[in-house]
């Protein structure tokens, strides 16, 4: 903000996403400009007709055919407006569904490293809002911009056939106009951008408070943070109607102008009728020229009001840009877009001086070498910090490999191993939609046999009997309804349902009972066999069973490359 | 209706910003009007003063003074207008979030189960803010078409009474039945829109939070072409209702000029003088004015009557537990004491949670909550914290009855930390404050070095200032729930419920935290902690271990006293104690 060359920089970059993102509706877009233009040629027909009919009557001469073709015009002019306004919102959704999809796919090629430093709130109201907020600008404004640089010129050219001081009045006040938006609505648009960023943080705020409602009341805090919630919404009805007095200070200029100058033509065609003009203007307005050019005034500066209404459209749309550029810019984490089936067989890992620094210098990892046997089930065992996460981060390619090499059965590992290990994170996400959408995760090529099994041996049948639909019981987001443990149960299903033969778990009991955890180990043990399994865990239990057991120590700050 | 009369009463502070909206938008219609007629009218007597070259007499000061008039009532006018509009709005707007939030608020968590927090946020976020059209383009806009209508029926009535009829009739026919149609049209679009907009909002959020668990399983795929699916019928939603507006435009931009030509001709063909037949056409051009917002409405109306009637269902919602009238004050002491407590959750499940449970956590007491999971071990902790109520038996904190004191009150004595160690999303300070707003900084570190949490904090980059994320995943789940556990320490409530306190801490700090958590209970007799766990470390620090199965106690003893006998208690650990 306080540097005006950055600004626009940055304004500009935003400016090319935007045009990039209008190829989508281009088609659409066209034809609103083509339709725009048309009706206001349809106007000038109706205005002339008009006049035609009122300065008959005056004049006793015939009215009431003008009149019925004045009516005409408007009809078609009806029609010209209609399917502006229909193309306009064409062009809109298809740029609407592009940005949405582009934004969705690019998340989902960044993988988790991307999204677990994303609120869910905020980056959703992304997908969702933000793209919303493109409707106006490629709807309305950039079909716009034809009919403006158009329609006037015709309108300027009808006023001269009838008064060169109405025609001259209108070539004056119509680049004055513009002028004045320019300079109030640059104002408003960069004030809008701080305003948007506001109305993001306040929706995230409210989102984040509305899903810890419970633990506001455990420390019974939700009339406090009621407060706040309260101070944040009048900031930003303050910082919002700081913007909107500029904002609208850039119509009221127009609204002005237009007024005035319907008000002057109006003065000036009735004094020049009197005979009382106070100059001579060279020319004698005719009552129907008269009446033609005060029809015709209010409409010269439609145009221009739309474009001013249209002006926050852009505002808007930079900073919905600005939102979503965030989305498709972070560099992806090479997750390679072939999918490699999964293994067949168990793979052996041989990790050679592996380790991960985050790019903003945070060491997650320190260099690390181990080799981890086919078909045997091992622990990483360390305390919390240690990087036991992070290493198995960084075999699914949710964390950056930034030295070492990983080696799977003496090859050199070409891509991470998402899509061909079970995982089972230290919160294991329920998604909406059934619990057997859950296990299979919308995978129908998943046997029902296999699903039973998986349910059997990851101990989800225990309470899948307290479920009312059973395997089509809805669950609800961030998993209303189950338990902590009965969640791992879930996502140890879903490892088994597809008989992955490596398994990655990221203290997979953590959440379980003295009883479950030992059940749990048991269906393990039972199904370890043909399996690679991993585990990070603190559990003493789970240390028990294993194979092998690799110690990592505390990561040390500043610790050797 | 009602639910929108509802919504109104709720603005009733605001009524002076919305009453000075409303007649400012007249005032601006007025000038408008008068503005187009006064010029037609004046440019027509003109020309035919002047061509009876009766110029000179005619009085044109009143004229031209009134089009300048009109012009700049009609700017400052509609500046104000949309001031003191807005500012209602948003005044309303933060009103409505509040009343969203404080609805909310006692019914979490008994009674959202089975509202997901994706429908909540759309909730607060969509319906709130297409309520504000009920103000802004609803109200606004039919007081002043009414008093537009009057006012040109007084006009026509003076100059031109046989253009009353084609005048007013089209503008009723198109700004009354237009919206009328469209709102009856629109209605079950704009339901399908809100819905199909809250499917996007879950599905975006599934594939944010759960990107981990689908790329793992290369599930990324499915869950994209939900959301676009969600995301094409959300559009079809808008196009359909786009659809229905668009029928308005062309009806209202053919019925403006029409009405000119109608108001035109009655006025002629009854004989009205030529310059009030153009006085009749420019007050029926300018009236028309007010009717394109009317159809926005009436297009609105659906969308703004489904989001108001999501929203008053939050009202209808009763609290599980509901504060007594006037609470007893808390009792001096805090031994807390259920008696035959037996509790179903709501909801239609038919298994009791809870069957006639009886123990005393006494001052001072240190009890353990052990068995598998969905034992009952965490009812018992929401049924003491007041989640919820029990059906039968007592709960009494010092003696005096739960249902008495109410849940605000029980839980000034009570200090929960959940399994999920959940954290706002903003600094570790507020997450802290938390639980003791006017805590002092040493207060604070003391608490997070009690914790054994004081040293990453110190090493995060903005110390106490640092913005953890959403369920505070720019720290681990170890550190957020040793943040979680700093936070307890702060509150300093004699009684302490842990829920698996300890998960997620490798067994030397979780070793440390219990010292940290003995020298805490150590330092006043009075203390007491109920521990949910299943690690066998933190049983060794109980005096006594509560083993419960299927909602009910079956032993309770000291672990040596359980280790000893045969059991569920030897079933559930073995040997490992």
């Amino acid at each position: 903000m306080s540097n005006p060359a950055l600004t626009s920089e940055a304004r500009r970059a935003l400016g090319g996403l935007l045009s990039a993102w209008g190829k989508a509706g281009r088609g659409p877009s066209m034809l609103a400009s083509v339709c725009g233009i048309a009706q206001y040629a349809l106007f000038i027909g109706f205005a002339g007709f008009a006049a035609s009919a009122i300065a008959g009557l005056v004049n006793g001469e015939a009215f009431l055919a003008p009149a019925l073709i004045a009516a005409l015009f408007a009809a078609f002019r009806a029609g010209a407006q209609a399917l502006e306004t229909r193309a306009g919102f064409e062009a809109a959704a298809r740029v609407k569904a592009h940005v949405r999809r582009e934004a969705a796919h690019a998340l989902a090629a960044k993988g988790p490293a991307f999204t677990e430093r994303l609120e869910t709130g905020a980056a959703g109201s992304a997908l969702t809002d933000a793209v919303e907020k493109l409707e106006g600008y490629f709807g309305r404004y950039r079909p716009l911009m034809p009919v403006i640089a158009g329609a006037p010129i015709l309108m300027v050219a009808a006023a001269f056939t009838q008064s060169w001081v109405v025609g001259t009045l209108f070539i004056i006040t119509a680049p004055l106009l513009p002028l004045f938006m320019a300079i109030v609505g640059g104002a408003a648009a960069a004030a809008s951008k701080d305003q948007i960023a506001v109305l993001a943080r306040l929706a995230g705020r409210f989102n984040d408070r509305l899903q810890s409602l419970a633990l506001l009341n455990a420390f019974n805090a939700a009339p406090r943070e009621r407060e706040g919630l309260a101070a944040a919404s009048e900031d930003f009805r303050q910082r919002t109607m700081k913007v909107l007095r500029l904002a609208f200070l850039s119509s009221a200029i127009l609204e002005f102008f237009a007024a005035l100058s319907v008000a002057a033509i109006a003065v000036y065609v009735g004094f020049s009728l009197l005979g009382e003009l106070p100059f001579d203007a060279g020319e004698t307005v005719t009552l129907r020229e008269g009446l033609f050019v005060l029809i015709l005034a209010p409409e010269f500066y439609m145009p221009l009001r739309r474009l001013s209404a249209a002006y926050h459209d852009r505002a808007d749309a930079e900073a919905a840009a600005g939102t979503i550029k965030p989305l498709l810019e972070y560099p992806e984490l090479g997750l390679s877009r072939v999918t490699f089936a999964p293994f067949h067989t168990s793979p052996s890992l041989d990790l050679s001086r592996v380790s991960c620094t985050y790019e903003n210098d945070r060491k997650a990892l320190n260099p690390i070498t181990l080799s981890i046997q086919a078909g045997r089930l091992s622990v990483l065992w360390g305390p919390s910090g240690s990087g036991k996460s992070t290493l198995l981060k960084i075999l699914m390619g949710f964390a950056p490999l930034s030295s070492g090499e990983v080696r799977i059965d003496g090859e050199p590992m070409d891509a991470p191993l998402a899509g061909r290990a079970g995982w089972i994170g230290q919160n294991p996400r329920l998604f909406h939609g059934s619990l057997r959408d859950n296990i299979t995760l919308h995978d129908e090529t998943i046997p029902a046999e296999m699903i039973e099994r998986a349910v059997a041996e990851a101990g989800v049948a225990d309470f899948l009997i307290h479920l009312s639909d059973g395997l089509d019981t809805p669950l609800g987001e961030r998993g209303f309804g189950l338990s902590g443990g009965q969640i791992q149960r879930v996502a140890l299903a879903r490892a088994l349902a597809r008989d992955m033969k490596l398994v990655l778990m990221d203290e997979p009991t953590a959440h379980l009972d003295g009883e479950a955890e030992a059940r749990f180990l048991e269906a393990l043990l039972s199904n370890k066999n043909g399996r690679t399994i991993l585990i990070a865990t603190h559990s003493p239990a789970v240390r028990a069973i294993a194979d092998e057991v690799f110690e990592i120590a505390e990561l040390q700050e500043g610790g050797a490359p | 209706m009602k639910t929108l009369t509802f919504f109104l009463a709720l603005a009733r502070p605001d009524r002076w910003w919305l009453r000075a909206g409303a007649v400012l938008a007249i005032l601006t219609l007025l000038a408008g009007i008068g503005l187009l007629s006064l010029s037609g009218w004046f440019i027509t007597a003109a020309a035919i003063a002047g061509a009876a070259g009766l110029g000179r007499s005619f009085n044109y000061l009143f004229a031209s003074g009134g089009v300048r008039g009109f012009a700049m009532a009609r700017t400052l006018g509609r500046y104000a207008e949309r001031l003191a509009t807005h500012e209602a709005t948003f005044r309303i707007l933060a009103r409505l979030r509040l009343w969203v939030f404080d609805r909310a608020a006692p019914l979490v968590p008994a009674g959202l189960g089975g509202l997901r927090a994706g429908d909540l946020l759309s909730r607060v976020t969509g319906d709130v803010d297409a309520l504000d059209g009920l103000y802004l383009r609803l109200v606004t806009p039919a007081l002043s078409a009414l008093f537009g209508a009057l006012a040109v029926v007084i006009v026509l009535g003076f100059a031109a009474p046989a253009a009353i009829l084609p005048v007013i009739g089209l503008f009723i026919l198109s700004g009354l039945g237009l919206p009328l149609l469209a709102a009856k049209l629109g209605q079950s679009a704009g339901e399908s829109v809100t819905q199909s907009a809250s499917d996007t909002r879950s599905e975006a959020a599934d594939l944010i939070a759960g990107m981990a668990e689908l790329k793992a399983y290369g599930a990324e795929g499915a869950v994209l072409s939900r959301l676009d699916a969600a995301s094409d019928s959300w559009i079809s939603g808008q196009r359909h209702l786009a659809g229905l507006a668009l029928m308005n435009t062309a009806v209202l931009a053919f019925a403006g000029p029409a009405s000119f030509v109608a108001g035109f001709l009655a006025a002629a063909a009854s004989g009205a003088s030529p310059p009030l037949a153009a006085l009749a056409g420019f007050i029926a051009f300018g009236l028309f004015e007010a009717a394109a917002p009317l159809v926005l409405a009436g297009e609105q109306y659906g969308r703004t009557l489904s989001a108001a009637k999501r929203l008053k269902a939050l009202d209808d919602l009763r609290p599980a537990v509901e504060e007594p009238q006037t609470p007893l004050p808390l009792p001096d002491g805090h031994d807390a004491v259920f008696s035959s407590v037996g509790f179903t959750y709501p909801g239609g499940q038919s298994r009791p949670a809870l069957t006639d449970v009886s123990f005393t956590l006494p001052e001072g007491g240190r009890v353990a909550l052990v068995g598998a999971s969905g034992s009952g071990k965490s009812s018992i902790i929401r049924l003491l914290m007041g989640f919820y109520a029990p059906d039968s038996g007592a709960i009494r904190l010092g003696g005096t009855d739960l249902a008495a004191l109410g849940p605000t009150r029980t839980r000034e004595r009570l200090s929960l930390v959940d399994q999920r160690a959940d954290l706002l999303s903003t600094t570790v300070r507020a997450n802290l404050l938390l639980a003791r707003p006017d805590a002092t900084e040493s207060q604070l570190w003391q608490a997070l070095e009690q914790a054994r949490a004081a040293d990453f904090v110190r090493a995060l980059p903005d110390g106490l200032l640092t913005w953890i994320g959403e369920e505070g995943r720019l720290i681990s789940g170890g550190q957020a729930r040793r943040i979680a556990l700093a936070r307890a320490f702060l509150r300093d409530a004699p009684v302490m419920l842990l829920d698996e306190p300890t998960e997620g801490l490798d067994s030397r700090t979780e070793a440390e935290f219990l010292d940290a958590l003995d020298a805490w209970l150590d330092a006043d007799p009075r203390r007491s902690v109920l521990i949910v766990t299943h690690r066998p470390a933190l049983l060794a620090r109980a005096r006594e271990v509560i083993v419960m199965e299927d909602g009910r106690i079956l032993q309770t003893g000291s672990v040596d006293a359980l280790t000893a006998q045969d059991g569920a208690f030897k079933r559930l650990f073995g040997n490992r104690v």
